[in-house]
């Protein structure tokens, strides 16, 4: 009898189910990566966030200021401009990179001879990053003897009527739009991989039904595509408001600030003028402007984005 | 009410209340910060800005036991070998100091450095020169040298260039360094295209009427199209450092010469000068136009490739005989007097600093009293070429060149000894707020003579936007 009470009052020693033993090892994996990104990602967020109410240099010099840089930002002519420059910039690159990439993935999808080498020619270009695209394309683009203007020329076009691209406050922002649009294989490839995951059996059935190119395109084409189309618009509005590293290295923003973008005016503020503060504000208002646009994509994706086996 | 009947959407208590808890703190924020000027500047009292002037200057303790320092060098891996090798010869004559040498990264070194400051990494001496040296003056992260110069005798102190040492006490009165090279713009000419061209080489006595005669006769535009196959001359008026010494020459200047906030680009002296730059360059087109911009568009692009006769740039005499490589003849020539009768060039003023919270200023400060002594300065002289900071040195230096490329004995590498001695070259202006003034001026300059479709009197409208950036 006692010692049936005493196996009684021993409490049974819990274990772990199979199952939390698989959770734990699973946040085990992981948590070298979360901790990483809460330190250096979400940590540092937030210091900036902390930073952008203060006029601060880091070194000799800490002072709040409460909404005042985010006020200031809006009454300085040179932000404003850098958020025209980064505008025009976004909202040409992402429509025209997506119906360039678009294009030539629809052109690569063809049964042709050599297709393997034209696909690599065209997303070679995606490859070649920083300061070789910035010597090439100076090379290009300059204004006397560069091959852009030397092809025009031949087209006819009188020299001085040529634009001097870098060397012009019209044409700085379309000198780097057009950089920008020639690496633009990443996506190709992207909408290529698209393009060959669409069944055939599709075509078939619209094909039986008398549909012809355009129709087959865009009622079977496109509506199949869009998934791929609105991840590629999501990550190029993204990136493209980030875009720094092409004014950087041809034009360091000019002529006449032509082409200073907003992450460059950051990056002048910050370490060249050392207002990290008023730089951090920058940060969070392109934050902000990136976060809407996303949104609005996203939220407007119910009326174009068709994802296969989902109900309308 | 019925089912039908849907309830009023009305704000609840809570969502009321904690609206008006968040507009209070905005409130409370926007009226306890202070006003901040669009371009990030806070407005403070004078009791609040931080000025080292105002503190009497002394020397830091330094901490006990040996010294342990670290040299961030800029230079590339030749001259790196060297300075580690002349290291060694400070050590053995200062035991107690060990001196590690470290290279600069060569692409974003500022921000680099900027960084290392702010977490507390810095090495103990660096180089920075006039045009950036001011960024790290004003935040108080150069160590004073005026308590340790004293240190120096008077036939030291004389052995350096008037002009030079002045120049390193110009940032908030404090002195940033001690002098590391001097680099002095001169005029570079192509002898074979002034032979061709039947035009005297120039000469000492040349003004800038003679300079702009003979860039006019020494371009050649074959088929008028507007874009001559070889430039008279190529000046770099688009650039910040070398822009502003031509308008000393016509008795202007940038700035005013007691008041740093005063901007004088709209003096009717200093406008004729940036006038005649601009006239030469896209009236007449005899000036090489900028053809990209930014350091892609530098003398090593128009006058090597033997597109420009003539090129204003500082005195590189090893590293242009390199690059010439015995294409052509070639020679070194003071830049010319301007209308005024002053001759003035950009004089640099590159310099060892200390970074004022090294915990060795003293060891610090025996270090860059070696680097720029004349132990080292003269085996630099002899790994680069570059012109000496001491008049000891500056008498070997010809002689140390041609004896490391003989072809320089025909280049008049004596036209740099004599702008020593007369000391007419000049450090960099610098406005109170150097940033706000650059951030006006440089891309008006780009408008001006990059782009080249504005008048100069564009530069006289924006010298009052100048003076309301620095209150």
């Amino acid at each position: 009898m006692a010692q049936n009470t005493t196996a009684l009052s021993k409490k049974p020693r819990r274990r772990l189910s199979q199952r939390q033993i698989e959770e734990l090892v699973a946040y085990l994996f992981i948590s070298p990566w979360v901790i990483g990104f809460l330190i250096f990602t979400v940590g540092a967020m937030l210091f900036s966030l902390g930073l952008s109410f203060f006029d601060t240099d880091l070194l000799s010099r800490t002072r709040f200021v409460g909404p005042g840089n985010y006020i200031a930002l809006f009454q300085d002519p040179l932000f404003i401009k850098s958020l025209w420059v980064t505008s025009y910039y976004s909202l040409a690159v992402v429509p025209l990179g997506t119906i360039i990439a678009l294009l030539i993935a629809l052109m690569l999808n063809q049964k042709i001879v050599f297709q393997g080498t034209f696909r690599v020619i065209y997303y070679l270009p995606a490859l070649v990053t920083g300061a070789a695209v910035a010597v090439l394309w100076t090379w290009v683009l300059n204004p006397d003897i560069g091959l852009l203007n030397g092809a025009l020329m031949r087209l006819g076009i009188p020299r001085a009527s040529l634009p001097r691209w870098f060397l012009s406050e019209t044409w700085a922002v379309p000198s780097i739009i057009l950089m920008s649009l020639w690496g633009t294989g990443a996506n190709m490839l992207l909408y290529l991989a698209g393009l060959q995951s669409i069944p055939t059996q599709l075509y078939d059935a619209a094909k039986i039904d008398g549909a012809n190119s355009f129709r087959l395109f865009w009622h079977v084409t496109l509506p199949m595509l869009s998934p791929t189309i609105f991840f590629n618009v999501v990550l190029n509005i993204i990136a493209s408001y980030q875009v720094f590293t092409q004014a950087y290295l041809l034009t360091n923003g000019g002529p006449n600030n032509a082409t200073l973008t907003m992450v460059m005016y950051l990056f002048r503020k910050a370490f060249q003028q050392f207002y990290f503060g008023y730089a951090s504000a920058i940060a969070w208002i392109l934050f902000a402007i990136i976060l809407a646009f996303t949104l609005l994509v996203i939220r407007s994706s119910d009326a174009w984005v068709y994802y296969e086996g989902s109900r309308r | 009410m019925s089912q039908e009947e849907l309830p009023r959407r009305t704000i609840s208590r809570r969502s009321f209340l904690s609206m008006l808890a968040f507009s209070s703190g905005a409130s409370l924020l926007a009226a306890c910060g202070a006003t901040v000027q669009p371009g990030g500047q806070s407005i403070a009292s004078d009791s609040e800005s931080s000025n080292s002037a105002a503190e009497e200057a002394s020397r830091p303790a330094q901490a006990t036991g040996p010294a342990e320092l670290r040299w961030e060098f800029r230079g590339d891996e030749v001259e790196f070998e060297r300075a580690k090798a002349n290291i060694e010869k400070f050590m053995e004559k200062n035991p107690n100091i060990k001196v590690k040498v470290e290279r600069a990264p060569d692409e974003q070194r500022d921000e680099k450095l900027v960084t290392a400051m702010i977490g507390g990494t810095a090495p103990d001496v660096f180089e920075a020169w006039g045009d950036i040296v001011y960024k790290f003056a004003d935040k108080d992260q150069i160590l004073d040298l005026n308590p340790y110069v004293s240190d120096l005798s008077a036939d030291d102190l004389k052995d350096f260039y008037k002009w030079q040492w002045d120049g390193f006490a110009e940032f908030n009165n404090i002195r940033f360094g001690m002098p590391k090279y001097v680099n002095i713009m001169c005029l570079w000419y192509n002898k074979d295209m002034f032979d061709a061209a039947k035009v005297p080489y120039p000469d000492k006595s040349w003004n800038h009427d003679d300079y702009a005669n003979a860039m006019k006769k020494l371009t050649i535009d074959s088929d008028n199209d507007g874009l001559p196959e070889v430039w008279g001359g190529w000046i770099p008026a688009w650039s910040w450092d070398r822009f502003w010494y031509r308008l000393p020459m016509w008795g202007g200047d940038v700035r005013d010469a007691n008041d740093p906030a005063k901007c004088t680009l709209d003096d009717p002296k200093s406008q004729e000068a940036l006038e005649w730059t601009r006239k030469l360059m896209w009236d007449d087109k005899v000036l090489a136009q900028p053809l990209a911009l930014g350091a892609k568009n530098w003398s090593d692009a128009v006058f090597y490739p033997q597109k420009a006769a003539m090129c204003e740039d500082g005195t590189y005499p090893q590293a242009v005989a390199r690059n010439v490589a015995g294409k052509f003849r070639w020679g070194y020539q003071h830049v010319p007097v301007g209308p005024a009768g002053i001759r003035k060039v950009l004089g640099t003023t590159d310099g060892f600093c200390i970074w004022k919270n090294t915990k060795y200023p003293d060891a610090a400060w025996e270090l860059v009293k070696f680097l720029s002594g004349p132990i080292y300065q003269e085996d630099q002289v002899k790994a680069t070429g570059l012109l000496p900071v001491r008049f000891s040195v500056l008498e070997k230096w010809e002689k140390i060149n041609v004896e490391q490329a003989p072809e320089l004995a025909d280049v008049n590498l004596n036209w740099a000894v004599e702008a020593l001695q007369e000391g007419y070259p000049s450090s960099r202006r610098v406005f109170k707020n150097q940033n706000a003034a650059a951030e006006i001026i440089v891309p008006a300059l780009e408008k001006v003579y990059s782009i080249g479709d504005t008048p100069v009197s564009y530069l006289a409208e924006i010298a009052q936007e100048v003076n309301k950036s620095q209150q």
